[in-house]
């Protein structure tokens, strides 16, 4: 079975069988997305992830990681909603010179939603964690 | 099948691997700076440290040194009573009895890691090995430890209460497989006396039965 190995014998099997030691998880790698698997080692509860390329994380190192990579998704939605608020405050000024004013009431709604949303999600990243850094 | 019992009791220990993080060049120095310049080991180390910045480590761990203290070169042999520093932006391993560097990934977001310098130097010298954690955060060098640990080598971690960042010794002492918790002014005694004689009887590593 392990004779001229060749692309045709790529099964099902290769895409669920992880390429690192361990158990597959959700989890994606911090440093390139692809997926992690997990190892327990030494017997006394040290968790070591490591997606399919290498990439290496304790508990605490992942913990960190995700931290840091929700923060950035918030940013993301921070930006979006200053961006949509900004774009329908224009809009609803240009259609209100217009004498459209319905679709600028409506524009003027939207963008006081889009600024409601970039306030909670400010108050989200403001909030602190609350947990020490550094400790395991 | 037979059992023998593992490791031997006339191992010479001689290869000291040493991982330090944040404050790690000045516990470093110290040390190279108590060693003799015939100190009876090959001594690598794994510094967390920039990947783009020209860095002096090696002049700045040498300075007071009596050891000779020099990167290696990829394929490089070891030697006895050199003290070895991973290079910027490359894992260091020990393969076949010589120094690999490798642009491997990254662990623990950080390259050099200690983690892979500590497996490799297990695999290659088993219970020849001395593993010391430094000064450091998280918890690099945890998984190397364990190997060396299960290879009958012996593990080393700097009192957490002096470390100017504890937490890597701290999380490598939670694992329950150090050998010896010592205070910076005690490790140059301490690696003298592990160095170069027959693993000690009292070694806390448990007996391994290997099938033969």
């Amino acid at each position: 079975m392990t004779t001229a190995k060749s692309d045709h014998a790529a099964t099902l099997e290769d895409l669920v069988r992880p390429q690192q030691e361990g158990r597959l998880t959700t989890l994606g790698c911090p440093d390139c997305s692809g997926v992690l698997a997990v190892s327990e080692l030494g017997g006394h509860g040290y968790l070591r992830f490591a997606c399919q390329v290498g990439h290496v994380f304790s508990a605490q190192a992942l913990l960190e990681s995700k931290e840091a990579e929700l923060e950035d998704s918030l940013w993301c939605a921070a930006e979006t909603s200053q961006e949509l608020a900004r774009l329908c405050k224009v809009l609803a000024a240009r259609a209100a010179s217009e004498q459209l004013k319905e679709q600028a009431a409506t524009l003027t709604k939207r963008s006081e939603a889009a600024e409601r949303c970039l306030l909670q999600v400010r108050a989200l990243i403001e909030t602190p964690s609350g947990q020490p850094r550094d400790s395991e | 099948m037979r059992t023998i019992a593992w490791p031997p009791s006339n191992v010479r220990r001689d290869v000291v691997v040493l991982g330090a993080s944040a404050g790690g060049v000045e516990a470093l120095s110290e040390l190279l700076t108590a060693l003799p310049g015939d100190f009876p080991a090959t001594i690598a180390l794994a510094l967390h440290r920039s990947p783009t910045l020209p860095s002096l480590l090696s002049q700045v761990l040498g300075r007071h040194a009596a050891l000779a203290v020099v990167e290696p070169k990829d394929g490089q042999p070891l030697a006895q009573s050199v003290v070895y520093v991973a290079p910027a932006d490359r894992h260091m391993l020990i393969k076949s009895g010589v120094f690999r560097l490798e642009r491997t990934a990254k662990q623990h977001h950080t390259r050099p890691a200690v983690d892979p310098l500590f497996e490799s130097a297990a695999l290659e010298f088993g219970s020849r090995v001395i593993g010391v954690i430094l000064t450091g955060n998280l918890s690099d060098g945890v998984a190397g430890l364990i190997a060396i640990h299960r290879q009958g080598g012996v593990c080393l971690a700097q009192d957490p209460a002096e470390a100017a960042f504890p937490s890597m010794p701290l999380n490598a002492l939670r694992q329950d497989h150090v050998n010896y918790v010592f205070r910076k002014a005690e490790l140059p005694a301490l690696l003298t006396s592990l160095v170069g004689v027959a693993s000690p009887a009292t070694l806390s590593a448990p007996l391994v039965a290997f099938k033969v």
